[in-house]
Order: structure tokens, then sequence, then C-alpha cells
């Protein structure tokens, strides 16, 4: 049986502890090690986007689009293929009164998303799962982040700061956790009943000291570790933010101000710039707008983090043991986490199968479906 | 609901016509730039087995026009074999005799995941249609004797794609094993009512044909330049000539190029696939595995934008030997044929259902 695991699945089994976060950030080591040696492919991420149609388009959504976009990789130690498809009708919001600009997303409707992971095994090309990726998603992100704070911060940092309060965040601070001996949390994001209700969650699900500050610039005082997680379209990290010995991870490009280059020392990024492309293939070319879909999936990498003599090399060199992650304990480095990669995605749905398929609790469809006896 | 199709429910609903129709349409809509597409990206990795590597590959596409974009998802273990001297490319996956190619179908005006479908027999259509429409434009209006290299599906969709352009009346055969070119002589002579024979020589399959088709797996040259006589038009699947085929060509046509990414026309690209690899021997995979398609390149190819603009006239003579080809416009494919089989299993009520949720979330990332 080929299993389709939603999110509720995935959440599941990491409540009970089925899948647990050892696991995880092992299997993302494991990758990146494979990818190190050679051995875990990947191609670089697409986007294919067609303008939808006038007579289906919404008032007030600026170049509505419907984009799809995939990243897929493999991992040969685990023998895991996945690829990742995210596809949504993406548009552009204004809002009348402060001009300010967001970009948006449904799928059918807004408030659902599709983002799903077809995971295969790679010794035999049988289709395992078809999962969302809403979860998946977020534990890829923080298990890459957290593998690079085992490398880069200090051994003993206790304090973490979150930039961010959702999903994202909360994988990240149970993942650092992992790495490193955490003492306490502090918590930013803009809305207070998020930050706190994040605090009080975090607080019982940790076991340790868990904080919401009241403005951005109170987070990082104390802090060993600071890791954004947010969707902000502005900087988040400022350079008068940065202490010595710290260490900063992000999971978009421009988080940490590119003013703030001066004060960090050394970068790891999470691939090297020229596997960074992302290729966009449009239709209607002429009606891409400049806040419109294509956009938010082609940032350029930042020019202060990616080139130049702070940066060390990828976390593929880091946990491979080409690269140091850390050569004193003041240093401040930042892992540049400037674009995911498929083999992520392996690495954690491979690991996310494995528990919900021992769990029993996923719908599953006969294999027989998704294999045919027609040769091409 | 998210409707799943089988190849069986395919059988029933798609024909040849409609996949004619549904592909000319993309092509032009390429050709105005109202079709997107990618070239095919493949991933392979070695497994366990040394013999065998893993090799995903993905293809996609949509148009706003149509309202449909569909990926195409190959995963094959694959192997060679040796028979009777001739290298063939073998797979299978979750075990031998079964493979798996999927397509996902999704609304382009609201991306709701419509259908995923199983691929075997739009598969064969689709490309069966290009060799079709290929022979439309550049075959001599007069063709009626074809010489077929293989004797699979993709054999049996060619002659049916043939016959919706051309009065195809003859069929000369050839396959390695003679129990398999029997067969098909056998059964497409009943199924068409046609003169239909089975040839042990290969360098007869040309002789006196007006269109060759080679639709084999072979790893290696099936088609011999020498063997082709004033006239022809030529077609193939995987490009298994050798170098004097492409001496010998005086035009080919080429249907489309997928265009560049926006903003990275260095990243344009003429092949039908990119490779990435994994293993040892990664860095020549092209040449071991596909090597031989790269080979030859015809001295003139005019596209089929400018052939039907009438910049570029396709086959000038009765005496030109011509071919078609369809270039890498895979991923316009599966969203046009994909898209025609789902309005007519919704139309005929044929499929199974999967519940849309499952495949939504309410996680934004």
């Amino acid at each position: 049986m080929t299993l389709v695991i939603s999110n509720e699945h995935v959440q599941r089994v990491l409540d009970t502890g089925a899948l647990g976060a050892p696991a995880i950030i092992d299997a993302i080591e494991a990758s990146y090690r494979d990818l190190a040696a050679g051995n875990a492919p990947y191609a670089p991420r697409r986007g294919v986007s067609v303008p939808v149609a006038d007579s289906h388009r919404h008032a007030g959504f600026r170049d509505e689009r419907f984009v799809f976009g995939t990243m897929e990789g493999a991992v040969q130690t685990t023998g895991y293929f996945a690829i990742r498809l995210k596809l949504d009708v993406s548009y552009g919001l204004e809002d009348p009164t402060t001009g300010a600009k967001t970009h948006e997303k449904y799928c059918m409707e807004p408030g659902t998303y599709c983002g799903l992971i077809l995971l295969v095994d790679a010794n035999t090309a049988e289709p395992l799962a078809l999962l969302n990726d809403g979860i998946v998603q977020h534990l890829r992100v923080a298990a890459t982040n957290a593998l690079a704070a085992r490398y880069m911060a200090n051994p003993e940092a206790g304090v973490l700061g979150i930039y961010g309060s959702g999903g994202m965040a909360r994988s990240h601070a149970s993942l650092f956790a992992l790495v490193r001996p955490l003492r306490e949390i502090r918590v930013y994001s803009p809305t207070r009943a998020h930050r706190e209700l994040f605090a009080s969650e975090m607080e019982e699900e940790l076991g340790i000291p868990v904080h919401a500050v009241e403005s951005p610039e109170l987070l990082p005082d104390g802090c060993d570790m600071v890791t954004c997680c947010t969707d902000s379209n502005l900087s988040v990290v400022l350079p008068e933010f940065i202490r010595p010995g710290m260490f900063f991870s992000s999971v978009t490009g421009h988080e940490v101000a590119d003013e703030a280059a001066d004060r960090i020392d050394a970068v790891v990024l999470h691939q090297t710039i020229e596997s960074s492309t992302i290729l966009t293939y449009a239709a209607g070319e002429d009606r891409i707008g400049p806040d419109g879909g294509i956009v938010p999936i082609a940032h350029p990498p930042a020019a202060a983090y990616s080139r130049g003599p702070r940066v060390r090399g990828t976390l593929a060199q880091l946990v491979s043991g080409q690269i140091p992650g850390r050569t004193s304990e003041g240093e401040v480095n930042y892992f540049y986490n400037n674009i995911g990669s498929g083999i992520q995605f392996a690495a954690i749905a491979g690991e996310a199968y494995q528990a919900v398929r021992r769990a029993g609790i996923a719908h599953e469809i006969p294999t027989d479906w998704l294999t045919q006896k027609i040769r091409d | 609901m998210t409707l799943f199709l089988h190849n069986d429910d395919v059988r029933q609903l798609l024909t040849m016509q409609m996949t004619i129709d549904a592909l000319d349409r993309s092509y032009r809509g390429i050709a105005t730039g109202e079709t997107v597409c990618r070239p095919r990206i493949d991933i392979e990795i070695p497994t366990h087995n040394p013999e065998h590597t893993y090799r995903w590959g993905t293809m996609e596409g949509g148009s706003s026009a149509a309202g449909y974009f569909a990926i195409r998802m190959k995963s094959d273990i694959i192997y060679y074999t040796e028979y009777a001297g001739v290298r063939t490319e073998e797979k299978f996956a979750s075990r031998p005799g079964l493979f798996c190619g999927l397509v996902m179908l999704f609304d382009v005006q609201n991306a709701e995941p419509l259908a995923i479908i199983n691929e075997g027999y739009l598969q064969h259509f689709r490309v069966g249609a290009d060799a079709g429409i290929g022979s439309r434009y550049m075959a001599r209006e007069d063709a009626h004797v074809l010489g077929m290299f293989g004797s699979g599906g993709m054999a049996r969709s060619h002659l049916e794609a043939l016959r919706q352009v051309r009065p195809i009346d003859r069929v000369q055969v050839f396959s390695p094993t003679r129990e398999h070119r029997e067969a098909y002589a056998r059964e497409v002579a009943e199924k068409y009512d046609i003169d239909a024979v089975a040839l042990d020589d290969p360098s007869e399959v040309c002789r006196g044909v007006d269109i060759v088709c080679e639709c084999t797996d072979a790893a290696q040259p099936v088609v011999m330049g020498r063997w082709l006589e004033p006239g022809t038009h030529v077609t193939n699947i995987g490009g298994h000539f050798d170098s004097e085929v492409y001496d010998r060509v005086d035009v080919s046509l080429r249907l489309g190029t997928a265009p560049a990414p926006v903003g990275l026309p260095e990243w344009a690209t003429e092949r039908s696939s990119i490779t990435y690899a994994a293993g040892p021997g990664a860095t020549d995979v092209e040449q071991t595995t596909k090597g031989h398609r790269r080979d030859g390149r015809f001295e003139k190819v005019v596209a089929l934008e400018d052939l039907l603009a009438e910049r570029e006239p396709g086959r000038t003579s009765s005496a030109q030997i011509t071919h078609s080809t369809r270039g890498n416009l895979q991923g316009a494919q599966f969203f046009a044929v994909g898209g025609a089989v789902y309005e007519a299993a919704r139309a005929a009520g044929v499929g199974r259902e999967l519940p849309t949720e499952w495949f939504l979330q309410d996680i934004r990332d």
C-alpha cells in the first residue's frame, strides 16, 4: 500500500515521540554527508507559472498566477527519493490605506494551500507515500538550521532567541533544544497573543523558561543563538543586535540585514550560490508584475553573505569536516540558509513515513494504482 | 473529489484524434507564448544493486487558455541487457514487470488538484501523435507504406497516429524477437485490414516505404542511413540513427523548443533532458546511457512555428528525405492530453474518486 499522510498524521507521531528529534537531525546530517560525498543528487528548484485567465480573476488581486514549484533529491544512505510539489494561485495585495504590499496565495480558496511530497524507495522505484508538506517543510528547515547550530554555535550556548512564533518557530525551538543545552528561549513576534501563546506552549513542551519580549530589539539580550522564522519582507536582525560569540540562522535570505555583515565574522551557506539558481518558466511573460507570483520564488542571494572572505563554504563541507564551524568563542557566525533543496525532503519525509507507517494511522491507496504494466 | 484514472480508464476514453488535436493546439500555444513548459529533468542515483540505477524524471507545463497544468513523473530502476547483440535499456518499478509513470493534473484557475492518471497509455499516444503531427507536415501526400522498427506499444500507437494523417495500407516491421514482430504484423493486419509483414532482416524495413518509424528501446543505432530511399519521411522515439542518417536527411522538422527560464537565457536548452546524477561515473552519465542521442545533428532544421508562419518551407520535393521530431516540448503534452482525458472521464463518469482534502492543507509555508 502507498500511504497518504496528512499533516495531522505527522503531528501525531511527533506528539507521541514516535518521530523523535534525534532521528530527524540524524537523517538530515546523513543527507549532507552524502551530499559532500557526491551521493545525494538534487536538481535546481523550478517554478512554472501560468496566468489565471481574465475570466477567473478576483478584483483587487494583482497578477494572479498559477505557480507550480518543484524540488527533488535523493539520499543514497537512506535510500529515499522525494519530490516536493508546491502549487497555488499566487497574487499580490496592496493595503489601500498604508500602501503596504504583501504576497498571498491559495489553493481552491483562501486559507487552503497545496504542498505535497511524493516519497519513493530509490532501491526499487516504488512510490511509498504522498505527504502533505506543511509540517515536514517546517522540520526540514528547522533541522537544517539546528544542524548548522550543532557545528557553529558555542558548545555551551544556552539561550536561544527566535523571531517568529508560528509552526516554523516551534520546530526550531524543539530541534535547537536537541543540539545545545538550552536553558532559556526568548521569542518575539509582532502579535502579542501569538508570542505569548508560543511562550506558554513551548515552556510546557520543553520544560525550560520561554520569555515573550515586547519589542524586537529586546530579543537578543543574553542570547547565544538567534534564529529567524518570519515571513517578513524587512530585515529582522539589525547590526546593533549583534554581540560577540553569537550564532545566527534564518529561513529567508533577507532576515539578517545586509548592513549587519560587517559585524559577522564567518558565513556558512546552505548551498553554493551556483546551485541556488531557481529556474522560473512562465507563460504570458508580459503579464509578470513586480509584485506578482514570480518574484517570491526567485530572490537573488544577498551579495553581503554569498561571497567574499567571510564565506567559509557550505553545510555539506561543514558536516564532512572540510571547513571549521567556529574558530573562537567570540566569533560571530551566520548560517545563511540561502535556498532549500530536495534532499531535505528525502531525509525528513523518509523519517516521517517510517514513524507513520509503524503507527498505522495513514490513509492508504493500493500501490497498484500508482504502478502500471505498460512500459514506455 | 480528485479523480484517479487507471490505464484501463484512459484506454476507453482517449482516441488518437483527441491526442493529435490537443497536442497541435498546445504546440501552437508554445509558438505564441501562451503555453509554457520546461525541459525534462532527471535525477539518477546508484542503488544497493550495482547493476541498477534509480532514475526519476519529470516534465511539466500548462496553459491558461486550456485551463490545465500537469506534471508527468517517472520512477524507474534502470539496467541493461543484451539480446542478439543489441544492448537494451530495461526498467521496472516496485518489481519486474511493473512500471511507474504518473500524471498529476491541476486547474490553472484555482490550483485544484483534479486528477492522478496512470500515463502508460497516454504516453504511447502522445509519442505516436508527435510522429503523426510531424508526418502530417512533412511526409509526401501520397505516402501509404510504413517501415517500422520495433513491435511494442509505441509501434502500435505510431501506426494508429500515422493512419490519422496518411492512408497507410502496408506495414513492414522488424524487431529482434521473431515472435513479437510476427504478433505485431498479425495484429495490425487484422485490426486495420491492411497488408503487414514481419521481416527477419532489419535492412529490408526501409525498402519501398514512404515513412520509417523507429520505435525501439535499443541503446545503439538501429536505423542506418544507407537503407533510406529518396522521398522517405523518418521519425524516431530515441534517435537511434547511425551518423549517415544525419547526412542523408534533407530537412528535419522540430515541433518546438521549451522556452528559457525568465531572466536566465543561458539556461535555454534544446536538449531533451537535463540529468543530475550521483555516484561513480556520474559525470559521464550522458555518455553511458544517452550519449548516442546526441551524436548527430541535422544540417537543416525547420521549427514548426516558422513552418506555420510560412517563414520557412518544409518538404520542397517528393525526392527529399525528411525527418520530424518533437524537440523538448514533453512538458507541453501532458496537460493537453491529460486535460482531454479528464474531461472525457468526467463526462462519462469514469474513474475512482479520492477526497481532494487529502491533498490540501491549512499550513502555509
